[in-house]
């Protein structure tokens, strides 16, 4: 239940934020408040469903492979080697230990301390290093283990190498994909900031447009630079919600783990263009 | 990727019923609104109508979108589990000999669906009716293909005695969840090649046209909603999730 409230929040935040660059561009426009306060309300809520139906359908999450994993197979594979071979557990695990050159070898000795010098049973001490591994699929592999030595151990130790090289087979599949989605993410933070840039020149020209047609009769007297600046203001700031929305949308749907990265990326490139052009003269 | 097999089809629809009749429900409380809106609106009876019919259809459409996308997602976690559930039961099967052991290993196992739909099948043995009937009956309901032809195997080889190792080739139980996620990949990968384009191209264009046509800012209020709707639906058509291989 907490994650959908965190959720709705983030939703409420981000149409209120849309909005208000809406309002504050239309209250110098417009001189009527009510309507336009009953407006934006309309506007918000509309925009707060929309991007609520948005992020519930977009629970993808990126599969990301530790070196930790790696290297439990690597180990159990050498286990489950010796295992299929014909010896007990206890017998292969030391051979395992013996040959196994790499970061996990002094949990492994841990473990082979418990079950040879306390006398704890395998499967126990193997449930006692599951809680010392941090990634969910160690554990995953660590009971499997744990329940397949339970049965034949010879058998088991077959299992488990055929299992750890299947295994592999799909970690390769789920880093093929991984590498398609980095490459787009690449292109999106590009566009992201490109966009940023074109809507903030996009807002300049039209601020110019707005006041040359608003006042074409005043434009050889004073009174166009003051009027244009308003004019100019409440253009940036309407064309601002545009740098909020698409930019979290696509990252979402690619399973980014901060799709506002890429929201406040395009944001700040369209403040420093927007900062540029209003400098030009 | 819709099921394909009679089978699948016929429980995808059983499945659907209760679905449907909820969705039913809802719409029956909906339309007269929406009835009651376009009225408001419009006061013509006959548009009013034709919109309510319009938008009944649409959820209805909806609703059984989400419905195939949900069980197919259900049967890709279970196609990813298969192998290593097919195998303990193998393991388990062929060193207690015991069918009803195996079941029960497995069903405390812990994992997502198959374990829980296990504990029913030992339920029903525990009324009275014989397991292999009760496996059969859930080797029916199964939408995955893998796990519908292991428990098949399973049923038949139990009566046997002793399993052909050939058949129980690990990679090949794979091959399914495999098959499914490269699919998944490709559909990602093109479908970002439509989302891209909506979601960054769209808005400086209509910047763009706002600025040439010498619309006011007014009508942003009007605007922003309307693309940000069609990126959720068009969100809400591509994604599709989809469980990785183990």
């Amino acid at each position: 239940m907490k994650p959908l409230k965190k959720v709705e929040a983030t939703c409420l935040a981000l149409s209120v934020l849309i909005n208000a660059s809406l309002l504050i561009a239309a209250v110098k426009l417009m001189h009527d408040i009510t309507v336009l306060v009953a407006f934006t309300a309309a506007s918000t809520l509309t925009v707060y469903l929309a991007l609520l139906q948005a992020y519930r359908c977009t629970v993808t999450k990126r599969f990301t492979i530790t070196s930790e994993v790696k290297e439990l197979e690597n180990f159990l594979l050498l286990w489950g080697e010796f295992m299929s071979r014909g010896e007990n557990p206890e017998a292969s695990l030391m051979r395992a230990l013996s040959k196994y050159e790499g970061p996990l070898k002094g949990l492994m000795e841990d473990l082979a301390a418990t079950i040879v010098e306390a006398g704890v049973p395998v499967k126990q001490a193997l449930s006692s290093l599951r809680y010392k591994l941090s990634e969910k699929q160690s554990h995953r592999l660590i009971l499997l283990v744990q329940r397949l030595i339970e049965h034949s151990t010879q058998r088991a130790g077959k299992r488990i190498v055929d299992l750890i090289l299947s295994l592999r087979e799909n970690r390769q599949l789920r880093e093929s994909l991984e590498q398609v989605i980095r490459a787009e993410a690449f292109k999106v933070k590009l566009l992201c900031v490109l966009s940023g840039c074109l809507l903030a020149v996009f807002a300049y020209a039209s601020s110019i447009l707005a006041a040359l047609s608003a006042s074409s009769t005043s434009i050889m007297e004073g009174g166009l630079s003051a009027e244009l600046s308003t004019i100019r203001f409440s253009y940036y700031t309407a064309f601002f919600a545009f740098t909020i929305y698409p930019p979290t949308l696509v990252a979402l749907f690619m399973g980014e783990a901060k799709p506002y990265a890429y929201s406040l990326m395009c944001a700040l490139a369209y403040i420093f263009t927007a900062l540029l052009t209003s400098l030009l003269r | 990727m819709l099921p394909q097999s009679y089978l699948e089809r016929l429980t995808v629809k059983a499945k659907a019923f209760k679905d449907a009749r909820n969705a039913l429900k809802l719409s029956c409380v909906l339309a007269p609104i929406v009835f009651t809106c376009a009225f408001i609106l419009s006061k013509d009876v006959i548009v009013s109508i034709i919109c309510a019919a319009i938008f009944t259809y649409a959820y209805l459409k909806v609703k059984a979108f989400s419905f195939l996308r949900k069980v197919e997602y259900e049967s890709s976690l279970v196609d990813s589990y298969a192998a290593i559930v097919l195998e303990e039961l193998r393991l388990v099967l062929s060193t207690s000999g015991s069918l009803f052991q195996a079941l029960t290993f497995v069903s405390n196992g812990d994992y997502p669906l198959i374990s829980k739909a296990f504990k029913r099948v030992l339920n029903l043995a525990q009324e009275g009716i014989s397991l292999t009937v009760a496996l059969s009956k859930l080797a029916k309901e199964q939408t995955s293909e893998t796990m519908r032809k292991g428990l098949w195997l399973l049923i038949t080889g139990s009566r046997k005695h002793g399993l052909s190792e050939r058949i129980w080739d690990l990679s090949a139980l794979q091959s399914e969840a495999r098959n499914r996620f490269t699919l998944y990949m490709k559909h990602t990968h093109n479908s970002l090649l439509v989302l891209i384009p909506l979601a960054f191209l769209l808005p400086p264009s209509m910047v763009l046209a706002l600025t040439i046509k010498r619309f006011t800012l007014l009508i942003l209020p009007l605007l922003i909603p309307m693309h940000l709707i069609l990126l959720t639906l068009t969100i809400k058509l591509l994604s599709r999730r989809v469980a990785p291989p183990l």
